[in-house]
């Protein structure tokens, strides 16, 4: 049970660095982008710092610098003057909103608070204590450098590295507050960009939605990294966007920057900037070679430092790809071709028209077949009616958000991986809502009605699952046990095991001795179930591999058996030895842990 | 300035009156359908 200054100490792990990135921000935001006002101004200035603080850190941490809590302190601190916006203030200020209007402003920011301690509990989600935070923490114990075994630490990681301070401080569960920054500043953005194309009020409620809808609530309280890199697509797309309509140079060099954030956050957003340049090229403005290369420039300045570092690391600096020609480091250069078979099983359906229909119907009102949250009604319902007069660049726009979506769709299909799409289908969503408002004032209430009722249903969804994790603060150990008590189970087992210790994919992060993730899509280098006995065994002697913890079926185990084949191989031959206990502790499902000691 | 310039998206175009109320009966059909869905555990596309 954490004291109130354990808790004390947790907050600030969680805050230091966040205003870090915001006080950043704001210094960048005063020579990128000094026109932006209120709460589009902190939340661009958030994601802008975000941005910039992870090359920052890549850089340090390459060269193992320390990032200590206080330094961050004063950084943040050396932006306080920014934080009010004279020009704002001196200037002629807007008409004042309306009561209703700012209570939703004043509720969605409460939410916010709420979201940013929740998000102070344990990782519970699998990629985030299995990769994501024991790659930072690796990172924070010693340079940035490969990682035996761990794959994910050769893809891009740019968000990853936001959450090195947190633990570099010893307080991994403030890692995620950086998701939940991203998710306020998704919401504020989404809001002010509705509130410019439909009005304030709209504005207000799409920022409310963005942030109870069940996408946003399921990762805005872990290390996934995929709001971030929505913040900084959306951006991207939308400084694309703002060019085409303003003919300002800011607007292309913020494009470059986002667009770049995003692609040293994970390698698919490198699509963004085709698709940024189909949109200044053909949204009607074309910008000319004398624009353009200064931003392509800035573009592959930003994106370098990550080809340097994966070329440091595997040896080639596009990792994964062209593996075959340029090495691969360590891994299986056959590791993209099983990935991307690997991401199309989130939809497990032939990729036809047909089912192109019923995947946009699951992620408004189905299951969750790819694990994320949903959608919500509210796109399906209001986005339709937006109308069809939009400008060219909006056509364009459209165009090219249909054609990243068709890609999402045929080869990456879990909704979170196009949060960018998703916020411009919230901005639709906010036009149509008004189209129906202004029908008359029978149906400004009734639709007025229906958003309460749904307001109510997502925030108590929302609370529903924040709650626990707030409460967690006091006793993370009570809440890691009742959400995962198979993890803890095997944490037990390690415990008990001779180091390095082989594990089915889990929380790494929660591992008290040194272990070997099984799961070849972690490991990147071996697949257990179809590897020969004697390759599977090199590999694992290789990487000091000195006992495994496997879940197994009962069955199998009354047969003497782990239900792999490799293992079961070692047993029969008496180069491994299978311990039970009495009784097995148990694993997901049926399933029973039990250690197996090689030889 | 460029954000002074709004895109006109969701100033133009109003509904006529017979579009706004078939709008409204497929906005609270999707809205409560679904709230009600959600609430009655009923997956439609497991």
């Amino acid at each position: 049970v954490r004291t109130a200054a354990q808790i004390a100490e947790l907050v600030w792990a969680g805050a230091v660095p966040n205003l870090a990135f915001l006080s950043i921000g704001l210094w960048a935001l005063r020579a990128l982008l000094p026109s932006l006002r209120g709460a589009e101004r902190y939340a661009t200035a958030y994601a802008l710092g975000a941005g910039i603080a992870s090359l920052a850190v890549l850089v340090l941490r390459g060269m193992d610098v320390p990032l200590p809590l206080g330094a961050l302190a004063l950084v943040g601190l050396s932006g306080v003057p920014l934080l009010r916006d004279r020009k704002a203030s001196s200037g002629s200020s807007p008409a004042p909103a309306l009561g209703w209007i700012r209570a939703v402003r004043g509720f969605t920011l409460a939410i916010g608070g709420v979201m940013f301690v929740a998000a102070l509990a344990p990782e519970t989600y699998w990629d985030g204590f299995e990769y994501h935070l024991p790659i930072a923490r690796a990172w924070s114990e010693g340079p940035i450098r490969a990682l035996p075994a761990m794959v994910d630490a050769e893809f891009r990681a740019g968000i990853d590295l936001l959450y090195v301070p947190a633990l570099a401080a010893g307080q991994p569960d403030a890692a995620a507050s950086v998701s939940a920054c991203f998710a306020l500043a998704l919401a504020l953005l989404v809001g002010a960009e509705a509130g410019r194309r439909a009005s304030p009020g709209a504005g207000a409620l799409t920022a409310l939605f963005v942030l109870i809808v069940p996408l946003v609530t399921a990762h805005a309280t872990s290390s996934y990294v995929d709001i971030g890199v929505g913040v900084f697509g959306f951006l991207a797309l939308l400084g694309a966007d703002r060019w085409n309509r303003s003919g300002s140079p800011a607007d292309l060099t913020h494009c470059a920057l986002f667009a770049a954030f995003a692609v040293n956050a994970k390698p698919h957003a490198a699509l963004l900037l085709p698709a940024v340049a189909v949109v200044c090229l053909a949204g009607g403005r074309n910008p000319g070679w004398r624009a353009a290369l200064p931003r392509l420039a800035l573009y592959a300045a930003c994106v370098l430092p990550w080809f340097v570092k994966s070329a440091l690391t595997t040896g080639n600096p596009f990792f994964p790809l062209w593996s075959e020609w340029l090495g691969a480091g360590a891994s299986s250069p056959g590791l993209l071709e099983l990935r991307r078979f690997r991401l199309s099983t989130d939809f497990p359906w032939d990729r036809n028209p047909t089912n192109l229909l019923r995947y946009l119907a699951a992620i408004h009102v189905g299951g969750n077949p790819h694990v994320s949250g949903l959608l919500g009604p509210l796109p399906l319902a209001l986005a339709p009616l937006a109308g069809f007069r939009a400008t060219r660049s909006s056509w364009v726009l459209g165009v090219v958000l249909l054609a990243l979506f068709g890609l999402q769709f045929a080869y990456m299909p879990a909704l979170r991986f196009g949060i960018p799409i998703v916020a411009f289908l919230a901005l639709a969503a906010a036009c149509g809502g008004v189209r129906l408002a202004a029908a008359g004032s029978a149906h400004a209430v009734s639709l007025g009605a229906l958003l309460a009722v749904l307001a109510v249903h997502q925030f108590a969804g929302t609370m529903t699952h924040y709650a626990p994790r707030v409460a967690a603060l006091q006793d993370p150990a009570v809440y890691s046990a009742r959400e995962f008590p198979d993890q803890v189970a095997l944490v037990e087992m390690v415990r008990r095991a001779e180091p390095a210790v082989g594990i089915p994919k889990g929380a790494v992060l929660w591992m008290p001795k040194p272990v070997y993730n099984l799961h070849w899509e972690r490991n990147g280098e071996l697949f257990l179930e179809r590897a020969t006995p004697a390759a599977a065994r090199e590999i694992l002697n290789a990487r000091g591999v000195r006992s495994l913890v496997l879940d197994v079926e009962p069955a199998s185990l009354r047969a003497g058996r782990t239900g792999r084949a490799p293992v079961d191989a070692w047993l029969l031959a008496g180069s491994a030895r299978l311990h039970v206990d009495s009784p097995p502790p148990r694993a997901r499902g049926s399933r029973v842990w039990v250690r197996v000691d090689l030889d | 300035v460029e954000d002074a310039t709004p895109a006109p998206e969701g100033r133009t175009a109003p509904l006529s009156r017979r579009g706004g109320w078939l709008a409204l009966l497929w906005v609270t059909g999707i809205v409560l359908g679904s709230v009600a869905l959600r609430e009655l555990g009923i997956v439609l596309l497991p």
